[in-house]
């Protein structure tokens, strides 16, 4: 630390700072709720009740399937086929040190999620100013369903290699970008979607003022498609069909199918209104979300924010809302990383701290319904 | 209203396609900023008239006939023998007429692109072909008759009585394009025309071409129009 420039140690200050921010808004959530919600105020007894609300909810055991026991080609576990294969193994090698997956899965998302808020931090102050970068990261750690990055989900995962494409797209490091993607698109089927700004941004570099030429490097975006390819191969090799996985999604219990977006949100108003209990925690959710979403990218086409990121923001969204039968729309719009970018450089003023407010207000409810067992997924 | 719901969310998702289009062309210099803003303003024009067009059609049809599923309905609220047969032919493509045929094809193609969607993606097709003529219009307009001029004169023929087709998909938006395209080359070499028109002379024009246009809406939807 003595022989660093003070420039270094400065950043890495920043950085230790933001990771004690983000992770420790969600650990005062998580102590707050399991002090009142375990009915046990001793150690075990709140350490017991955070194990079961971040390694049991929704899809957690089938990722703990998966990593134990891999991808089957019958039985009733061979629809984990859906999951796709990064984040299991990644907790399968590190449960082969530490002798636990569930905890092995909550150390690769806290993990990811702190470097995917410095690599947050870094990417937009890169256009941005230092106050304006930690409103991103305060936005990113307060959205409302992000506390499935602290337990055994991908959205950690996912959103720190979707960060860093991001990242490695705007400092023109394509070769970086295609091998993050390729990772990002093993993590979630979303993650083949950031070939779109990096095709962007080598397109507009090429066409633009700059007139960059193309390099042999810039091929490596191809990586990104390429590991969805990985993942179709995968279904090949089990089932002898590369699509299996859509064919699994459509049945129970997920009834997944793509339809054209109008039709969705109709859907999802239709259900607001037929299951009132889920309508403030799913359906009204969503339906919110979609048309905040939006507007979010048009006032950032408008503020002239960065066509690469709201391109990105623009194809998730859509691509999210293509679902027919959603029920985890807030969990899938957390990766939506671009909102978080536009937000964060609104001008400081009333309006921005009210946005903050709001945030603190939403995550606070949402995060205790979750640990609640809420029909949260 | 949740079919209204999810019109807005089709529309919207359709807005912002376009929106992050024009802004990759300004991004690479193919459009520069006086084209774009021009752009923004007829589109802004162009979807201004549609939203009252359609609007007008839905109160119309729901006072008429007492109640309708969802405002975002159109083919039930737009509805002429003409028109019957073309939401059929979007949904299964023939060539049962030139213009028709072709962009029933098209249409179809489109829809396909929305997954089935293909009343969507006649109406998406419709508005691009008036969009486009519109912009047409109105370039060749400035060129003659100067900026607010061809603005307004653009504006009257989106009031002129019969313009709701050219919202809705059929033969109208194509041969809409069309016209637009021979005037744009026809009328390259006029001359600077100095326009000198009385005051409120265009509120007047638009009044009566609106109300003549409701006629025209009310008859559609009361099948007078065949």
């Amino acid at each position: 630390m003595l022989g660093m420039k003070t420039e270094t140690r400065k950043r890495l200050r920043t950085h230790l700072l933001i990771v004690l921010v983000a992770l420790g808004l969600h650990y005062l959530m998580i102590l707050l709720a399991a002090a009142f919600l375990s009915g046990d105020s001793s150690w075990q007894g709140m350490g017991y009740f955070l194990r079961e609300r971040l390694t049991t909810p929704g899809d957690a055991w089938r990722y703990l399937d998966i990593a134990q026991n891999g991808y089957v080609r019958e039985g009733e576990n061979a629809i984990n086929l859906v999951f796709y294969p990064l984040y299991p193994l990644l907790i399968r090698l590190l449960s082969a040190v530490i002798g636990n997956p569930g905890a092995a899965g909550i150390i690769i998302s806290q993990t990811s999620y702190a470097g995917a808020s410095v690599l947050l931090y870094e990417l937009i102050r890169l256009d941005g100013d230092d106050r304006s970068a930690w409103d991103g990261v305060l936005l990113m750690a307060l959205y409302p369903f992000s506390m499935f990055a602290m337990g055994v989900f991908t959205e950690g995962l996912f959103l720190l290699l979707t960060i860093g494409c991001l990242y490695a797209i705007r400092r023109q490091k394509f070769l970086w970008a295609g091998v993050i993607g390729f990772f990002a698109a093993l993590t979630r089927t979303q993650g083949m979607l950031l070939i779109f700004p990096a095709v962007y941004e080598i397109v507009s570099l090429s066409l633009g003022k700059e007139a960059r030429r193309c390099k042999g490097t810039d091929a490596a975006v191809l990586l990104i498609p390429a590991g969805f390819g990985v993942y179709l191969g995968i279904n090949y090799a089990l089932h002898g069909n590369a699509f299996q996985f859509l064919l699994y999604e459509a049945d129970t219990p997920w009834y997944q199918t793509a339809q054209w977006i109008g039709p969705n949100i109709a859907t999802q108003y239709a259900m607001a209104l037929e299951h009132e209990g889920l309508a403030m925690i799913i359906y009204w959710v969503q339906i919110a979300l979609y048309f905040s979403a939006l507007g979010v990218l048009i006032f950032g086409l408008w503020k002239k924010e960065r066509i690469g990121y709201l391109l990105y923001g623009g194809v998730y969204l859509g691509f999210t809302y293509l679902s027919g039968w959603m029920i985890s729309g807030g969990r899938y719009m957390f990766s939506c990383v671009p909102l978080f970018i536009v937000l964060a450089k609104l001008r400081d003023g009333v309006g921005k701290w009210l946005l903050l407010l709001a945030a603190g207000m939403l995550f606070f409810a949402y995060s205790l319904f979750y640990l609640m067992g809420y029909s949260i997924m | 209203m949740g079919g209204f719901l999810g019109a807005l969310a089709s529309f919207g998702m359709l807005l912002l396609i376009g929106l992050l289009f024009c802004a990759f062309l300004r991004s690479v210099g193919a459009l520069g900023a006086q084209p774009f803003r021009r752009l923004i303003r007829t589109a802004g024009m162009m979807i201004g008239a549609a939203c009252v067009y359609w609007l007008a059609g839905a109160l119309m049809y729901r006072t008429l006939y007492g109640s309708l599923g969802s405002a975002a309905d159109i083919e039930t609220i737009f509805r002429t023998a003409g028109l019957e047969k073309m939401y059929q032919a979007l949904r299964a493509p023939s060539w049962y007429a030139p213009l028709s045929g072709l962009f029933a094809y098209l249409g179809h193609g489109l829809g396909a692109l929305f997954l089935g969607r293909y009343l969507l993606g006649g109406v998406v097709l419709a508005l691009g072909m008036t969009l486009s003529g519109l912009c047409l219009l109105t370039a060749r307009l400035r060129t003659v008759v100067g900026d607010e001029e061809a603005d307004r004169l653009a504006f009257l023929v989106l009031c002129l009585p019969g313009a709701v087709f050219l919202f809705l998909p059929g033969w109208g938006p194509m041969v809409f394009l069309l016209a637009a395209l021979a005037f744009y080359f026809a009328a390259a070499h006029l001359p600077r025309l100095q326009i000198s028109l009385p005051p409120g002379l265009y509120g007047w024009l638009t009044a009566v071409c609106a109300v003549l246009s409701a006629a025209v809406v009310m008859a559609v939807i009361a099948g007078r129009i065949g």
